[in-house]
């Protein structure tokens, strides 16, 4: 028993011993988790403050005083913030972007498409109406659709109003077809002359009314080749520009009095035929960055009604996009050929001859040398080559900002034995393209050229 | 009979409890003061005026309105051009930051354990959405994520968040990861839980609204819960998984001001910017790859603090964090430009396109496909910790001194791998793979941060001095050496000490000398004992040979009195 007892004491000690040890231990390591204080004879975290950090907090109170009138010059910006940030609030709190976006879906899916646009002759606004979604036929005819444009365009009143019904891959074919009505109020155009040595002071204006029937067939050879065929009729009046001085008292001439025996003065009726080839290997259509794309045509105008048209036009456009080291970095050059060959005594109306200058992105309405005035040479035969130095400076999620450098250089002539060195135009200059999706929505463009600088800002690019 | 204890037993014993005791007592109060956080009541009249919160306000103010009118504040201009960067001013003498309602040291000044975090800021037995059924109050209108707010079958109420389609676990993971790290680093963040549940849970409560995808507000239906979980990735029992975030008691005030205060606040007393907590946001952000940080995603909420009417400073929405974007993988450019980087844009336009952008870069040599769909774009190719970015440009963030950026790497240092690993845990990735390349990514990039600002200042901590028989020694510790960036014995010290004029400025050199290693012993005559002394300490790795900016003591009546770096 007393053996016992002893050992329990001896026991009870050595526990004692034992915990004490451990408790050591214990407040050691919970202690070495806390290093600083372990290690320091102070609470570096203590919140003590010493008189020059008061006296700079005492500054920083003071300075709010004396903030706004230091801030003066920035008031302006400051206001429009002001103003802005409710705004901005309301939009974002309110999804006004998801709910125009959605109507806007909502529309198109029904065959209602709202389109702005600006592409050189103005602001245009319009409404594309695929009549087979409308009246929700797309089950029940697959592969067609029927579109009808109407756009107006804010300056000078242009008007546009088109129908298209169009069958794709009839049959599962690779052949489509299609046919076209289009009324169209060109508006005010300006026209200086025939030949590349066109004068600026020989200015005069016009305006022109075309209405054009087609019918025509595609063909898809492979996925990247294609055949056209079209067939169309065209009528042309042509009326003097409001900026004329005999009757309005314009600043230019009537086009009538200054070119009286100008081909096509009084409007045309001719039928054409036109068939064509075309060849796509760009990667993307709306942003290339490599790849290339060909394209020819020859087509036969025969005027009617009077008409003295009659010509040949041969017509090539040429584009490749190649990357410099990078898909970011693009060299893009495009050529673009066409001559007019007229039949015996015939003529070329001159609306439907090769034009040149401006920013035009559709070559149907001329072709680019931005440093001059848009069409601002007119012959049977243009040839033009664009050089452009496209590069990303800038890509957030889908949007991408892309800066460019171009030299454009180009003449018109009559034949091609009458093509002269000297008669080639420059234009050089540089500019900004933002993307969404890839599908340009805005550029910035500014050109220099013997004729002055011109500045652009446009949707939509050259080539 | 008790057997006589041999004395020196007898001395251990009462020494060890002596010292047990001794060392209970120190660190009690030693943690008591530290932990001292005076807090006073909000003005009984003062209601603070709600701050709102959307992304495009936050683009404008921040990238555009900022970013062009900078210039043209004199207070700004006068402000660099006098006095440059200033020294942060929440913090201590010690160059500490205490504690306060905007952040509490954690993890840099006592390792949290496994468990703590783990638990982020769950207190008690809160936890994520109870099983059973929840009612979806509302759908989430902010942001760029899908999600719904519910009350679960307690009552309490939270706010779910899914991941993309095409990256199941990318933000839930990243959300629940980030958050946690936040929290142990200091800030206040709210509790973030990955949860999962099934369709069957959830019913649309009375009254509830959501925005469809039209932007339309719509009551919320079933047919409308279907539509906000339409796309949303389900498990392979067809259950959903969702980031879940408590929602945080009190008033809440909207976004924070990253820039100023509010005046009539009076636990806050200092601009924002020249809050360290603030600045240093950017080098936290940069660890855990937290592109999204911006004002939007910050919140103010007044609580009672210790009885008193109060504004906590929490830090929100970390969906965006590792390598996801909230609503899909990090693109890569995020974290290298800012939404609109001006000076990356003219670098760009005025080299022709031939600078070749960090991100540029490394999109060009990793494989375009992500290997790891929950874990997203994240790795630690061109990561640089001085140049990553945020989202938006944030003044607070420019104003980060190398001061600043020593101590928030101090604090991401004592984040160990198994810290590491444990944080990533909470992300609760099915596939093991994920983890193990968190872990490793985030530790790799824990050092770079590391290395990289422990060369910007001489990284010397934990100094303290003690006199002994008119001798002075200054000890510290070399974080570079302690966390194997530079070995011993590579690096050298120099120290020069001062007196002091009547402003406390120093004046007369009083003694200089080298050192190889810590400590540094002043002798009688090379300093002041009854007075004060500055003394600067300066460290130089072999390798550059450059000594980097100093360590300034400040020594007053033989103790330590103030800690400051350039």
């Amino acid at each position: 028993m007393v053996i016992r007892y002893r050992k329990l004491i001896q026991g009870r000690v050595a526990l004692k011993q034992f915990l004490s040890v451990v408790l050591f231990v214990f407040l050691l390591s919970f202690l070495s988790q806390d290093h600083v204080l372990a290690t320091t004879s102070y609470d570096p975290y203590a919140p003590v403050s010493r008189e020059e950090r008061d006296e700079r907090l005492s500054l920083t109170k003071r300075r709010e005083f004396i903030r706004p009138v230091a801030d003066i010059f920035a008031l302006p910006f400051d206001i429009v913030k002001l103003a802005l940030d409710p705004v901005t609030y309301e939009v974002e709190s309110r999804h006004i972007p998801r709910k125009l976006t959605w109507i806007y879906d909502e529309l198109k899916e029904k065959g209602i498409k709202p389109f702005i646009q600006n592409k050189g002759k103005g602001a245009a606004v319009g409404l594309d109406i695929e009549a087979v979604k409308l009246a929700r036929l797309e089950e029940r005819l697959p592969g067609v659709a029927w579109h009808n444009k109407v756009k107006w365009i804010s300056v000078r009143d242009q008007f546009l109003l088109s129908s298209a019904p169009k069958i794709d891959r009839i049959f599962d074919t690779p052949l489509s077809l299609c046919a076209g009505f289009q009324y169209e109020l060109l508006g005010e155009e300006d026209f200086w002359g025939i030949g590349p040595d066109s004068g600026l002071g020989q200015g005069s204006n016009y305006e022109q009314e075309k209405t054009q029937f087609t019918l025509g067939a595609d063909f898809d050879i492979n996925f990247v080749a294609k055949a056209t065929f079209d067939f169309g009729y065209e009528h042309v009046n042509i009326a003097e520009g409001h900026d004329s001085n005999e009757t309005h008292g314009g600043g230019k001439n009537n086009i009538k009095a200054a070119f009286p025996t100008l081909e096509g003065i009084n409007g045309s009726d001719e039928i054409n035929f036109v068939w064509g080839l075309e060849y796509d290997r760009r990667n993307n259509n709306k942003r290339p960055t490599k790849g290339h794309r060909e394209k020819i045509t020859f087509g036969y105008h025969h005027g009617v009604r009077g008409s003295d048209a009659r010509y040949f036009e041969y017509l090539t456009d040429l584009s490749i996009f190649v990357p410099v080291f990078s898909e970011r970095r693009v060299l893009a050059v495009r050529f673009y050929g066409e001559h007019n060959n007229e039949l015996d005594s015939d003529e070329v109306p001159f609306f439907n001859k090769a034009r040149l200058g401006g920013h035009q992105t559709d070559p149907e309405e001329g072709l680019p040398l931005r440093s001059f005035e848009r069409n601002r040479f007119f012959d049977d035969s243009v040839a033009v080559l664009n050089i452009e130095y496209r590069y990303n400076i800038w890509h957030y999620r889908d949007y991408k900002l892309d800066a460019v450098v171009f030299f454009d250089e180009g003449q018109v002539f009559d034949k091609f034995s009458e093509i002269q060195w000297g008669d080639f135009q420059e234009s050089y200059g540089g500019g900004f393209r933002v993307y969404v999706l890839d599908r340009n929505i805005f550029t910035a463009e500014i050109a220099h050229g013997n004729e002055g600088t011109e500045f652009y800002a446009r949707t939509g690019t050259v080539f | 009979m008790r057997e006589p204890v041999p004395f020196f037993k007898a001395v251990l014993q009462r020494a060890n409890l002596l010292l047990a005791v001794g060392v209970v007592l120190a660190s009690v109060a030693g943690i008591a003061i530290a932990q001292e956080m005076s807090v006073e009541s909000l003005p009984d009249d003062y209601t603070p005026k709600e701050r709102k919160q959307a992304l495009a306000l936050d683009v404008y103010r921040q990238n555009i309105h900022q970013e062009f009118t900078h210039f043209l504040r004199k207070s700004e201009t006068i402000r660099h051009i006098k006095r440059g960067k200033l020294p942060a001013l929440d913090v201590n003498d010690f160059d500490e930051v205490p504690d306060s309602l905007f952040f509490t040291n954690r993890h840099g000044k006592k390792k949290l354990s496994g468990q703590e975090l783990k638990a982020g800021p769950v207190q008690g037995s809160s936890g994520g959405p109870r099983t059973g059924e929840w009612k979806v109050t509302k759908g989430k209108s902010g942001g760029l994520s899908r999600g719904m707010f519910i009350e679960d079958s307690g009552g309490a109420k939270f706010l779910l968040k899914f991941d993309p389609e095409d990256n199941p676990e990318v933000a839930s993971g990243a959300e629940s990861v980030a958050s946690r790290t936040f929290h142990a680093v200091g800030y206040n963040v709210p509790e973030y839980y990955v949860t999962y549940f099934s369709r069957d849970q959830l019913r649309p409560a009375p009254g509830a609204k959501y925005y469809a995808k039209s932007g339309f507000k719509k009551p919320l239906t079933d047919e409308g819960i279907d539509e906000i979980l339409s796309g949303v990735p389900q498990t392979r029992d067809g259950r959903y998984r969702a980031s879940a975030s408590r929602l945080l008691p009190g008033e809440v005030l909207g976004r924070e001001e990253y820039d100023r205060r509010r005046k009539q606040d009076p636990n806050d007393p200092v601009w924002h910017r020249d809050r360290r907590t603030f600045r240093a946001l950017r080098v936290f952000a940069s660890w855990i790859n937290y592109y999204d940080l911006v004002p939007q995603n910050s919140l103010e909420v007044v609580e009672s603090v210790d009885g008193k009417r109060a504004i906590r400073h929490y830090i929100i929405d970390f969906g965006s964090s590792l390598g996801s974007a909230g609503n899909l993988v990090k693109p890569d450019m995020y974290g290298f430009e800012h939404m609109l980087d001006y000076g990356e844009v003219f670098k760009s336009f005025i080299t022709l396109g031939f600078y070749r952008k960090p991100w540029e870069k490394r999109a060009d040599e990793i494989p375009q496909e992500i290997p790891l769909a929950s874990v997203g774009n994240f790795d630690n190719k061109e990561f640089h910790p001085e140049k990553w970015k945020t989202q938006l440009p944030v003044y607070a963030f420019k104003e980060l001194t190398p001061a600043d950026a020593f101590w928030a790497a101090k604090i991401i240092m004592e984040f160990s791998d198994e810290d590491i690993r444990t944080l990533v845990e909470t992300g609760e990735y099915t596939d093991k793979q994920a983890v193990d390349y968190l872990t490793l990514t985030l530790a790799e990039r824990r050092d770079m941060i590391g290395r990289y600002w422990f060369d910007k200042v001489s990284p010397l901590d934990e100094i303290d001095a003690a006199a002994q028989g008119g001798n002075l020694s200054i000890r510290f510790v070399d974080l570079s050496e302690t966390y194997g960036f530079t070995s011993a014995g590579d690096t050298s010290y120099r120290y020069e000490v001062f007196d002091v004029d009547s402003d406390g400025d120093k004046e007369n050199s009083l003694a200089s000398g080298m050192a190889e290693q810590s400590p540094i012993s002043l002798t009688q005559g090379q300093w002041t004992p009854s007075g004060t002394n500055i003394v600067e300490i300066q460290a130089k790795r072999s390798a550059s040979g450059e000594w980097l900016p100093p360590v300034t003591l400040e020594i007053s009546q033989a103790q330590l009195a103030g800690i400051h770096r350039d």
